[in-house]
């Protein structure tokens, strides 16, 4: 009995009952029979069971079996492929399920529509203002503000203005790329700084009275236009206007063209001592009358097209100057200023700009951002923008300086090079 | 020339078989793996479309009857039901002994293994290959009468003991044996029964009901003797009898 509880004594019966043990363990089998009154009782009942499943009647055929299959196999070639992503049988099944699910969306939107109209709200307001957002915001303020005469004559001779004396961090600008344009922020590599004064100037030329004066209205009107050109606004962007480049040029063909070719030897003399940006070709173009030079300077209140440098951006933005207020504000706001270019001073001596502008998007015009000398120095390029008729005073009067000492100048073209033996010339140099 | 003949060797072709041997230019014998792929199109080819009548059809045994489904003769299923509906059923009726249900189940064996046979590999008989596809519907099926039983609340065998004690009480002379062993079947949980169905009234040797339940051959002895004791067990009383 003990051993009709094993499985395996089980199993061996049942195997034994199939005949599939071998003749040792079968034997061993009916050894145990003989000995085990329960397992000869076992043995034969299953034997027993095993007969009365074997006899088991077997169904009636079905006749008509092959007529269904095929009815309905024919109807499942008709079918039309499942394009579901489940079994067709799902379908209702799904169905309700969505139906559950949208009465529950329903639902929570209705409970929650407040806060549902609050968040889209405020995500419509986010999206607008990321949208519409100026680069420029707020009051904006001139970075160069009561720029004196001595500081527009050092624009005009080296296109340089200081941001901080200490640390010579500048606000350079050049328009004799070839290129076009281009504007350099920042501490580093400059020319060395020569103390250049209207007065040393003005006894250098010896202008008479008139000319005098019309060289002093120049440098007025210039240092205007540069306090209209360097602005900062209230998150510390700083716009620098695009035709900027062009302004000391400008200058220096503004005072020369006042001059008498003698006079204008002169400047040149003092232009080449100092190793100004630009030189001048002394016998090439008539005096103009300073009214006309006026007339060239930009308006006002022009919109001009800006280069606006923020934490993480260099882009492109035309802006509408209003000079007045801006004098205004910049009376009102002086500290404010000083508090201002202290800022940038201080970003730019911590580098924060070369960090930020590695990260510079695409400028809305094609404009190239680098940052060269180890990060020291922002350096802005673009192209100059189409001006139409060229100035043919400019053209004549003033040309790029090609230093002796830079033979091979990177920027230097065959026309430059031609313009410095030229100014090299004993014929052109002396009075 | 054979049909396996390749320029510059001769293939001796043995039919079916992955290996193709072949005799090179030296007369070097060389073995080379065939791709079943290959395989299936060389029957294919072996197996053009004639139209067989019905009575040669039945002629045929269902390994040449499959290849001719395969090539596209797909009227030879006929025959393959013919041929095997009957154990179909009656296993179906085994496990579940109901007739009103058995047909189309059997139904749907027959028209799954129609969407399956053109992928028919040969690695086993047809009869095994459909028995599984029989047993695994069934399986399905039972699983889905154990959930419906669930969530109404009624016990899987309540109503198979309440039909053994009532036959058990009637006369012998008036008793059917067999239909008492039937209902002692249902008592028994799936796996067990199948086996016990498969190795007693369809006499299957236990290799090929480890193919069909798709384990191992020691699985099968196991279940084949614990639902004997379990069936055993159920009809205890009608074995007595009968032995009496």
């Amino acid at each position: 009995m003990k051993k009709l509880r094993q499985n395996n004594f089980l199993e061996t019966l049942s195997l034994y009952v199939d005949g599939q043990l071998n003749k040792a363990d079968a034997q061993a089998v009916e050894r145990c029979m003989h000995e085990d009154a329960e397992v000869r009782s076992y043995v034969e009942e299953l034997t027993r069971m095993k007969a009365l499943l074997a006899k088991k009647p077997k169904l009636e055929p079905h006749l008509g079996f092959w007529t269904r299959l095929s009815v309905e196999l024919e109807e499942q070639k008709n079918l039309k492929p499942n394009l579901l992503p489940f079994p067709r049988r799902f379908v209702p099944m799904v169905s309700i399920a969505s139906i559950v699910v949208l009465v529950v969306a329903g639902v929570f939107v209705v409970q929650n529509r407040n806060r549902l109209t609050q968040f889209l709200n405020e995500k419509s307001v986010a999206a607008r203002e990321v949208y519409q957002k100026k680069l420029l915001q707020g009051k904006l303020l001139p970075l160069f503000s009561k720029i004196d005469k001595d500081h527009t004559l050092q624009f005009a001779l080296f296109g340089t203005l200081p941001l901080d004396d200490k640390t010579h961090t500048t606000l350079r600008v050049d328009g004799s790329t070839r290129n076009g344009y281009r504007i350099i922020v920042g501490q580093g590599r400059q020319r060395p700084a020569m103390p250049v004064t209207v007065e040393k100037m003005l006894a250098e030329v010896q202008p008479n009275a008139e000319q005098h004066r019309a060289i002093d209205s120049l440098l007025e009107l210039a240092g205007k236009q540069i306090e209209s050109s360097v602005l900062v606004d209230e998150n510390n962007a700083v716009a620098i206007a695009q035709d900027l480049p062009k302004l000391n040029k400008f200058m220096v063909t503004g005072i020369a063209s006042c001059l008498e070719p003698v006079q204008r030897a002169r400047l040149e003399k003092y232009l080449a001592k100092n190793d100004a940006q630009y030189a001048i070709n002394i016998n090439q173009a008539p005096v103009e009358q300073a009214e006309k030079i006026y007339q060239k300077m930009r308006p006002h209140d022009a919109e001009v097209q800006f280069v606006v440098i923020t934490q993480d951006t260099v882009a492109s933005s035309r802006v509408q100057i209003n000079i007045q207020n801006i004098r205004q504000q910049m009376e009102e706001n002086f500290a404010a200023i000083e508090s201002r270019r202290n800022e940038l001073v201080r970003r730019m001596m911590a580098r924060d700009f070369n960090r930020a502008m590695r990260n510079v998007p695409t400028p809305q015009q094609p404009m190239q951002v680098s940052s060269p000398d180890d990060g020291n120095i922002l350096q802005v390029e673009y192209p100059a923008p189409h001006e139409g008729q060229t100035n043919s005073v400019e053209q004549l009067l003033v040309a790029p300086r090609v230093r002796h000492s830079m033979t091979i100048h990177q920027e230097a073209t065959p026309q430059d090079q031609e313009r410095a033996r030229v100014n090299a010339s004993p014929n052109n140099g002396g009075e | 020339m054979e049909a396996g003949e390749t320029s510059g060797s001769v293939a001796i072709s043995f039919p079916k078989s992955k290996w193709q041997e072949t005799v090179n230019l030296v007369g070097v014998r060389e073995r080379s793996f065939v791709p079943s792929s290959v395989r299936t199109k060389e029957r294919m080819a072996q197996h053009e479309q004639v139209q067989f009548p019905v009575a040669t059809l039945r002629e045929f045994d269902d390994e040449r009857l499959i290849h001719l489904f395969q090539s596209g003769n797909q009227d030879v299923y006929r025959v393959l039901v013919e041929r095997h509906q009957e154990r179909v059923r009656n296993l179906l009726y085994s496990i579940f002994h109901d007739r009103d249900f058995i047909d189309d189940l059997a139904q749907e064996v027959f028209i799954k293994a129609y969407h399956a046979l053109p992928n028919f590999r040969f690695e086993s008989s047809f009869y095994t290959w459909l028995y599984r596809i029989a047993v695994n519907r069934s399986r399905d099926e039972l699983r889905r009468k154990k959930t419906k039983k669930f969530f109404s609340f009624q016990t899987l065998d309540d109503g198979a003991d309440q039909e053994i004690e009532m036959k058990l009480s009637v006369a012998p002379e008036s008793r059917d044996d067999h239909e008492l062993v039937s209902l002692g079947l249902q008592k028994l949980p799936e796996k067990f029964r199948t086996a016990v169905i498969l190795k007693d009234i369809d006499g299957l040797p236990y290799e090929e009901i480890a193919e069909i339940m798709n384990c191992e051959l020691g699985t099968v002895k196991s279940r084949i003797s614990r639902g004997r004791t379990m069936l055993r067990k159920a009809i205890e009383p009608l074995l007595k009898e009968v032995h009496a």
